[in-house]
Formats: C-alpha cells, sequence, structure tokens
C-alpha cells in the first residue's frame, strides 16, 4: 500500500504527493519538534522537510522504509535549523500564547500560574534529556506509537526503544529532583 | 539502582506503554499489593502523565493561533462576500447621477475642526469606450472588486491578494 503510494508520487502524481504529506505531517512535526524543542519553529521546519522530499524522494529505493527515510530528514533538517536558532535551553514562549494559555483559565489565575510554572519545570527537564533519551520519550507520548513502530523510525532495535524509555524516565526523575532540591 | 529496582521499572514502563503481556500485568497486580511498590507505581504514572500532557500542550500551543487564525479568516469572508455583493446590487440598480459643474454644487457643512473629507470609496464611472468593468473601487481596504457582468443581475466578484503600500512625506523640520 505504502510501497504503490510512494511508487505513484515517485512518478509525479499529485494525489499521491499529497496523501503522503496528509498520512505522515503530524507524526514527521512530533519528531521535529522531539530533536528540536521549540514549538514555534515546527511548522517552518516542517516546510523545509517536505521540500528537500521531493527533491530526493527518487533516491529512495525501498517504498517500505519511507518512515525512517523522513524521520532522517526530518531530524537533519530540524538540526540545522537547531544550530541557527539554538535549541532551546531556557523555555521561552510568546506572549500571544501564553494570553491564549490564560484565557481558559481566568477563573483561577494562581492555579493557573502554578500548573503552567510545573509544566515548564518539566519541559525543560525533558529538554535536558541527551537526544537518543528524549527523542523515543516524545515519541512515545505525542503519537502513542509502539516500541516496534519508535524502532523503525529511529532504525534501532525494540529492545533498545524499551531501554532507553526507562533510562529516559529515571534520568527525567533525577533531573527533576535536582530542580526541586536546588 | 539496584537490579530489583531496575526490573520493577522495566516492568512500570512496559505496563504504562501498553507493551506488558498478560502474564506481566499479572505479577504487576501483584506486587501493587505492597504499598512501598504501590506509592512508587503511582508517582512513577503520574510524572510520565504530567509529562505527556506537558508536551502534548507544548506542541498544540503552537499550532493554536494558526489554526484561529485561519478560522477567523473563514468566518469574515463569508460576510464581506456578502456586503460586496449587496454594494454591488445598488450600485447595478441605482447608478451614481451625473457630476454636476462646481458651481451647481451645494455647499457642504464643515468647520476647522472637522473638515469635510471627500468619500473614501469613491465609485468611478469608467470612460464608455471600456466596455468592462463599468464600476470599480477606489480607495477601498476591500480585497473584492465587484464587477457587473453582461446580464443584469449578474455580477464577477475579483478576489485581489493586495500588498498595500504607503507613501510618508518627510519634511526637514530642523
Amino acid at each position: 500500500m505504502i510501497g504503490r503510494l510512494v511508487a505513484l508520487a515517485q512518478r509525479g502524481d499529485r494525489r499521491a504527493a499529497d496523501r503522503l504529506v496528509r498520512e505522515h505531517d503530524g507524526w514527521v512535526r512530533s519528531a521535529i519538534y522531539a530533536v528540536i524543542g521549540r514549538p514555534d519553529l515546527v511548522d517552518d521546519v516542517a516546510q523545509q522537510v517536505w521540500l528537500r522530499v521531493w527533491e530526493r524522494l527518487d533516491t529512495l529505493q525501498s517504498p517500505a522504509r519511507l518512515r525512517p527515510w523522513l524521520y532522517t530528514i526530518a531530524r537533519h533538517t530540524a538540526l540545522d535549523v537547531g544550530a541557527s536558532h539554538g535549541r532551546r535551553s531556557g523555555r521561552t514562549t510568546s506572549l500571544e500564547n501564553v494570553s491564549a494559555v490564560d484565557e481558559r483559565s481566568e477563573r483561577h489565575p494562581a492555579q493557573a500560574a502554578s500548573r503552567r510554572e510545573q509544566r515548564e519545570v518539566l519541559l525543560a527537564a525533558v529538554q535536558a534529556l541527551p537526544a537518543d533519551y528524549r527523542e523515543p520519550l516524545v515519541l512515545r507520548h505525542l503519537q502513542d506509537w509502539s516500541y516496534a513502530e519508535i524502532a523503525q523510525v529511529l532504525n534501532v532495535s525494540v529492545e533498545t526503544v524499551e531501554t532507553r524509555l526507562v533510562r529516559g524516565r529515571a534520568l527525567l526523575r533525577e533531573l527533576l529532583q535536582d530542580r526541586v532540591s536546588s | 539502582m539496584n537490579a530489583n529496582a531496575d526490573r520493577l521499572e522495566h516492568l512500570f514502563s512496559r505496563v504504562l506503554d501498553g507493551a506488558a503481556s498478560r502474564d506481566e500485568r499479572d505479577l504487576l497486580d501483584t506486587l501493587l499489593r505492597d504499598e512501598a511498590v504501590r506509592a512508587r507505581f503511582e508517582a512513577y504514572a503520574a510524572l510520565d502523565e504530567a509529562v505527556g500532557s506537558a508536551l502534548r500542550a507544548d506542541l498544540d500551543r503552537a499550532a493554536a493561533p494558526v489554526v484561529s487564525r485561519r478560522l477567523g479568516w473563514r468566518i469574515r469572508r463569508a460576510p464581506a462576500v456578502g456586503v460586496a455583493a449587496c454594494i454591488a446590487t445598488l450600485i447595478w440598480l441605482y447608478p451614481p447621477p451625473p457630476a454636476t459643474p462646481d458651481h451647481e454644487r451645494p455647499q457642504q457643512a464643515g468647520s476647522w475642526f472637522a473638515p469635510v473629507e471627500p468619500p473614501h470609496d469613491a465609485v468611478e464611472m469608467l470612460p464608455a469606450t471600456f466596455e468592462r468593468p463599468q464600476a470599480r473601487f477606489r480607495g477601498t481596504e476591500r480585497h473584492w472588486i465587484i464587477v457587473p457582468g453582461d446580464e443584469p443581475g449578474q455580477f464577477m466578484i475579483v478576489e485581489v491578494d493586495r500588498v498595500r503600500t504607503e507613501v510618508t512625506g518627510l519634511h526637514e523640520d530642523y
């Protein structure tokens, strides 16, 4: 099925290309976010990823390997953009986004502020994880993928994914404990 | 981390990720009878849930304004087309009177503080040599141009993707 879709897209079928984007854009965005950690840059990077995909689609020999191939492009593009913009180390967000969130929870501003602060601490801890642990963890949460699906995209074994998730969670807990104690 | 704790975290992780077998879930149920293990599992699950919802909220938050802006444009678009069509119908049914010479024009009310300004959306009749368009809007903020068609009651709406420019006068006051 996916092989036929890729073959059609490679031959220039516009509908197949559209479908390919629609079916894969969601997880590609999650992958970009997992790498770059900047939601404000995800749209821009996703556009660049799809441009690169169309430029290189002919080089994809095995359509069954579409997902890992897309992930590699998404990862490299995100890293390129991350290098120029700086991966998020300290948490930043636009005022527009903050006000949109605040409007929803205006009735209890203190609670909302506390929740936002808590979320910022959690996100900062996730961003502080090494890429090997952060990427499967983010994909697991955002895409609800199985270990096998994550393993296929990351091009590692299922056991490796499982170990990285367990270690990532343990490391996350340690990071949060350090922050709380400091 | 000792070996037991490591195994326990693997088990927690597999259950939370939906990767545990029936036997593993049964094993966890048995282990959860121990208060200490139960408290540890609950803390583990709570942190995992909090991380998941924080990540989803962070990614959704970036996408939300884009969606709402697009939606806003779609919502505004329909009334804009309706208003434009009404104006075009009025122009079609009641064309502007022929221009009168300056000396025959009535005096317009105005003051030093509120001078009368020319109408912003002036309708200009084009020379008869032009078959179409017969009417157009000038100096308008609208992104639509309504052109009457060949038949009465028939209109063409032209969407203009305009880049507005402004001229600013520069004065040497110093």
